[in-house]
């Protein structure tokens, strides 16, 4: 790529060194679908799944390979779950930052069970402002008699805050609900320990901080929550097939069709780099390059034409959205992408509830999102851009 | 020395299974389940030991079977362990 990649919250790039060439060997070598047949092609796809798995558990201080579930994306992750988590209605909390993987699902399900008589889906967001002062006592308020959940993100794709899930999860243990999490921002490069956060599912998308290819995430489910949660999609499994039902063993019960199998290579390769380097070396590199990007702005001493959403006294997934103040922030964008070949992305980032919150609206903003391949001289040069364009 | 043939539940069971005979040194081959054995996952392993290595089975494993070979290509299976 020709320019300065600043966008790695919609996807991540360069991808982890290996990934292409396993995606490669498995098309031009491998070619065997997985869980069906038994010769030694077929059985190598099933042991690199077994592999991706295991991964997968280290990595988030999970315990069981079988309930490391492979989807297609995080999206399809949330559907998966939510969709199947309130067919029977509820209430749930989530955060005033979701993104509309969260939202759409939900507010699908509000409208469909709005006119049932015997149960209806509804939702709560908890204040902006919790845990700032230390205090959680607004989210265990919300909870009330028919609550079945928290549902939220992790970090929010448009100012990269991070909402501390440990306190959270802790509240929703407290209380006996469940706590799923919308890992997309974090899944990679922040910390996240499954159990010590009373985490019930956990999902995460494989192209963005695991740096794996894109069509390809995971849900990691609770042994209990994996029990109580239907299947969303059925199909083949290549198990049970005597059976027209979906399996209960796991992760069969979850695993309709032939997965991207390209994919559970590239993820594998990804994940073997997230652990060889390790993810709190990741998250200290786009930490520093956060803080490199947000000191150079407060040198710019340009405050009162660039609003910078979000907390700053929060942790951040490396990600940064700027408000340009009587500019067209789309614009800006453009400029910066033609006149500096720095990319980035403007708009409302598929989140318009966290530009609600974050008082950018309609207007949105233009986000600068960092990654492990990203460089400081290139934290300087946007800055540097950034105080040119709005300074001509 | 006795021939086993372990069956599951699913194929990532049979996998898990596998991996961890490998780490015991123990040969193993993945295989389609014999016809006149009944199976959840198409899959089995069959492998040669001493015994029947329950601990070493998953928790999705169903059953482990010895493997008789009579005269000619005549086979039994005898259900040495039943876990489902």
């Amino acid at each position: 790529m020709d320019g300065i990649y600043l966008d790695n919250a919609a996807t991540s790039y360069p991808k982890a060194s290996g990934v292409s060439s396993a995606m490669k060997y498995y098309i031009d070598e491998i070619g065997a679908s997985i869980n069906r047949s038994t010769y030694s092609s077929a059985s190598e796809t099933g042991m690199t799944a077994l592999s991706l798995r295991e991964r997968a558990c280290r990595i988030f201080n999970f315990d069981d390979p079988t309930h490391v579930i492979i989807t297609s994306g995080a999206t399809i992750g949330l559907n998966m779950v939510i969709n199947a988590y309130l067919k029977d209605g509820g209430h749930v909390i989530i955060s005033p930052l979701e993104h509309n993987a969260v939202m759409r699902p939900l507010n699908l399900l509000e409208k469909q069970h709005s006119n049932h008589t015997e149960f209806k889906t509804y939702f709560n967001e908890f204040p902006y402002t919790l845990g700032i002062d230390g205090s959680y006592d607004s989210l265990s308020d919300l909870i009330g008699a028919d609550t079945k959940a928290v549902i939220m993100l992790h970090s929010s794709n448009v100012s990269g805050e991070i909402f501390d899930i440990n306190k959270i999860g802790s509240i929703c243990k407290e209380n006996g609900i469940d706590f799923i999490l919308d890992a997309a921002q974090t899944a990679g490069h922040y910390p996240i320990d499954f159990f010590k956060s009373g985490i019930s599912a956990l999902i995460v998308p494989g192209h963005k901080g695991l740096m794996g290819p894109q069509g390809i995430g995971l849900i990691m489910m609770e042994k209990d929550f994996a029990k109580r949660l239907s299947p969303f999609i059925c199909g083949g499994t290549g198990s049970a097939s005597e059976s027209e039902f979906m399996p209960e063993f796991m992760p069969d019960k979850f695993e309709a069709g032939t997965p991207n199998i390209p994919g559970i290579y590239g993820l594998e390769k990804a994940l073997e780099f997230i652990e060889n380097t390790g993810v709190n070396t990741l998250y200290k590199h786009t930490d520093m390059l956060y803080k490199r990007f947000i000191t150079g702005l407060y040198n710019l001493k340009l405050q009162d034409r660039i609003k910078i959403l979000g907390k700053e006294e929060r942790d951040n997934s490396g990600v940064i959205s700027l408000d340009f103040t009587g500019l067209d922030n789309a614009l800006i964008c453009r400029e910066l992408a033609c006149r500096y070949r720095i990319f980035t992305r403007c708009g409302l980032h598929c989140a318009p509830r966290a530009h609600k919150t974050l008082g950018s609206g309609l207007r949105g903003s233009i986000r600068f999102s960092f990654g492990y391949y990203n460089t400081p001289d290139e934290i300087d040069y946007a800055v540097k851009a950034v105080g040119d364009l709005i300074t001509v | 020395m006795k021939e086993y043939i372990a069956t599951f539940h699913t194929h990532l069971s049979a996998m898990i299974t596998g991996k961890k005979l490998k780490e015991n040194n123990i040969e193993f081959f993945l295989e389609p389940v014999p016809r006149k054995l009944s199976s959840s996952c198409g899959t089995c392993i069959r492998f040669t030991s001493h015994n029947c290595m329950e601990e070493l089975m998953d928790r999705d494993c169903e059953a482990v079977y010895e493997v008789v070979h009579k005269q000619g290509s005549e086979v039994d299976y005898i259900m040495v362990l039943n876990i489902s």
